[in-house]
């Protein structure tokens, strides 16, 4: 960069001082228009910058992004040092022939399946599915090629009773401006219809 | 001999590592174009008779597919959720009766969202399920009986745009 | 919109609001400090502190850059998450604020360079033409700004403009504009010395400078 150009970035900013102001004056004075034109031009485009970007903005569900981070590092640092009895057994174990053939067996299948399709989507979307409810059975829980959707099927639930109005209460927008863990729940008409609160089982409370 | 076996087994799975390391996908990291999402989620009551579905007709044309027993789909509600953050409980149109709740995960190749759902009816969980979803693949669950018919959750991954 | 030319009224409200700019920076060092000594010490409530204070600032910072709210959550955690890691590491050298700032920048660009959105070092000229960094841009004789600027549609290709910037240019001005960062500050965060940023700065304005020009003819 040259020394005017230094001149006018520090001159816009306001961070001309000592002999920097003195040689400013000099390069000003011999064509204030220009300089006028840069520091104008600035002065929309800071306009600009504090309209569209903030210098602060507010982290949605904050108490809980704190969790997280918290969480994380526990994790991180939380893995217990393993006994050196058990290193040995691992390390011996890792040493045998016997498991090397067997687990070069098993990435060979593993690789020989995964291959990628030639439109790199593979169908398979689900890892696992099951019911903590002995009562439910999971008819099934499959990639529905013919319907392009993956697709649970299950039987045995509690039917719903036929005086539930859903209909009633046609759901068309949310918002989380409550508090925490509040989420409200508003229909066609802007009618707050629900509020639905996780409880600290994470269980669903609808009011 | 046998060292010689040994040594010939030892190179056979550095060479399957290998091939597994340049080709197995690394699943939790999105190595594609970015993609701006959201999550659009809906309750659809499932029957038969003469009524007219009222939900989209690309909707309504994969209903019929994965749901091949029923032949109207009345949308009972939904909604778009803009902003869905790792970890966080989501919930799809609830309701005293029965709840969908998806937690992201993160993102996965081919642009899609790794969840973690689970289906409520009152306050038991009736199904937990580890799945991904992608772009114009949507996940539909078909759950209790309602009236002449069944009740179902769609839930798709859009653009924001 | 109004952009008047700065007179010895602004200049002087500008220097009480500079002071007063110095004095919570001044206070802000030192409760910082605090709080660095107390995570140091192995107090995470102190750095759960530093988090509720500075989540907004980092959360801004990497939304201002890559525009998406769900990877600027994800990504803003693992600023603070590194910034534990690092934490007994820092010397204090610098203000905590421009320390984690740097572990910002190296996050987003970390990030930015996975996702293949950089368009890498140099300006990015889809908008206009490219011109001789070395030359002077002689201003077009355009109306007034105010008269031009009101209309909204302009207003979105300057910000379109802003986005089409490279990230390290991008970068440099809005810490300038929008954080207020001195030119130390700046090199201190993006890890480059304050003649680059100087550099960065006069050229991002030039840049732009040519795009409203452009806007104004058309």
């Amino acid at each position: 960069m040259t020394r005017e150009e230094e001149l006018i970035t520090r001159w816009i900013d306001g961070e001309l001082n000592g002999q920097d102001d003195t040689d400013f004056k000099k390069l000003y004075d011999s064509n204030p228009d220009i300089f006028d034109s840069f520091k104008e031009d600035a002065g929309i485009y800071k306009q600009v910058f504090r309209d569209h970007y903030e210098s602060e903005k507010e982290v949605p569900y904050g108490d809980f992004f704190n969790s997280q981070i918290k969480k994380k590092i526990l994790e991180e640092n939380g893995s217990p040092s393993t006994p050196s009895s058990f290193l040995s057994d691992m390390i011996q174990w890792i040493k045998s022939p016997f498991t090397w053939s067997a687990a070069a067996l098993s990435f060979c299948l593993i690789v020989f399946f995964n291959m990628p399709s030639e439109s790199g989507f593979s169908g398979g979307t689900i890892v696992s599915t099951y019911s903590p409810d002995a009562s439910v059975s999971i008819v099934s829980a499959e990639f529905n090629e013919e319907a392009n959707a993956t697709v649970i099927v299950l039987e045995g639930l509690e039917p719903v009773p036929n005086e539930t109005d859903f209909s009633g209460n046609h759901i068309v927008s949310y918002d989380r401006q409550g508090p925490p863990g509040f989420v409200q729940f508003y229909n066609k008409n802007d009618k707050l219809v629900y509020i639905l609160e996780t409880d600290e089982y994470g269980q669903p409370n609808v009011f | 001999m046998v060292s010689d076996m040994s040594n010939k087994l030892i190179i056979l799975v550095f060479c399957t590592f290998t091939i597994f390391g340049l080709t197995a996908s690394a699943e939790e990291e999105n190595t594609e174009e970015y993609l701006d999402s959201a999550f659009w989620g809906a309750l659809i009551y499932a029957k038969n008779g003469k009524s007219e579905s009222t939900v989209a007709r690309d909707l309504e044309i994969k209903l019929k597919k994965a749901f091949t027993s029923f032949e109207a789909f009345e949308l009972l509600g939904q909604h778009t959720q803009k902003n869905v953050f790792k970890e966080y409980v989501n919930w799809v149109v609830p309701s005293e009766e029965i709840n969908l709740g998806f937690e992201s995960k993160g993102r996965v190749k081919n642009n899609g969202v790794k969840l973690l759902l689970k289906l409520w009816r009152k306050k038991k969980v009736i199904l937990k399920s580890d799945l991904s979803i992608y772009p114009d693949k949507p996940v539909m669950i078909m759950g209790p009986k309602w009236r002449e018919g069944k009740l179902i959750f769609v839930l798709e991954l859009r653009s924001k745009n | 919109m109004n952009f008047p030319l700065s007179d010895s009224s602004k200049a002087v409200e500008r220097l009480n609001q500079n002071e007063e700019s110095h004095d919570t920076k001044a206070f802000n060092k030192e409760r910082d400090a605090e709080l660095v000594e107390r995570c140091q010490n192995g107090d995470y409530s102190a750095f759960d502190e530093l988090i509720t204070l500075y989540r907004g600032k980092v959360y801004a910072m990497i939304y201002n850059m890559i525009r998406n709210d769900a990877d600027s959550w994800d990504l803003a955690q693992d600023v603070f998450i590194k910034a534990w890691k690092a934490l007994p590491k820092f010397e204090g050298r610098s203000a905590f604020f421009t320390w984690l700032y740097r572990i910002t920048h190296n996050v987003t660009y970390d990030w930015t360079r996975k996702r293949k959105i950089s368009s890498a070092g140099e300006f990015d000229d889809r908008i206009v033409n490219e011109a001789d960094p070395a030359a002077m841009a002689i201003p077009k004789v355009f109306d007034s700004p105010d008269t031009t600027l009101e209309r909204e549609e302009v207003k979105n290709k300057i910000t379109d403009a802003i986005d089409t910037l490279s990230p390290d240019h991008k970068e440099v001005i809005l810490l300038k504009e929008i954080d207020d960062l001195s030119y130390q500050e700046i090199a201190d965060a993006v890890g480059c010395s304050t003649g680059t940023v100087m550099s960065r700065l006069f050229y991002a304005r030039k840049k732009l400078k040519e795009i409203l020009g452009d806007i104004k003819n058309d």
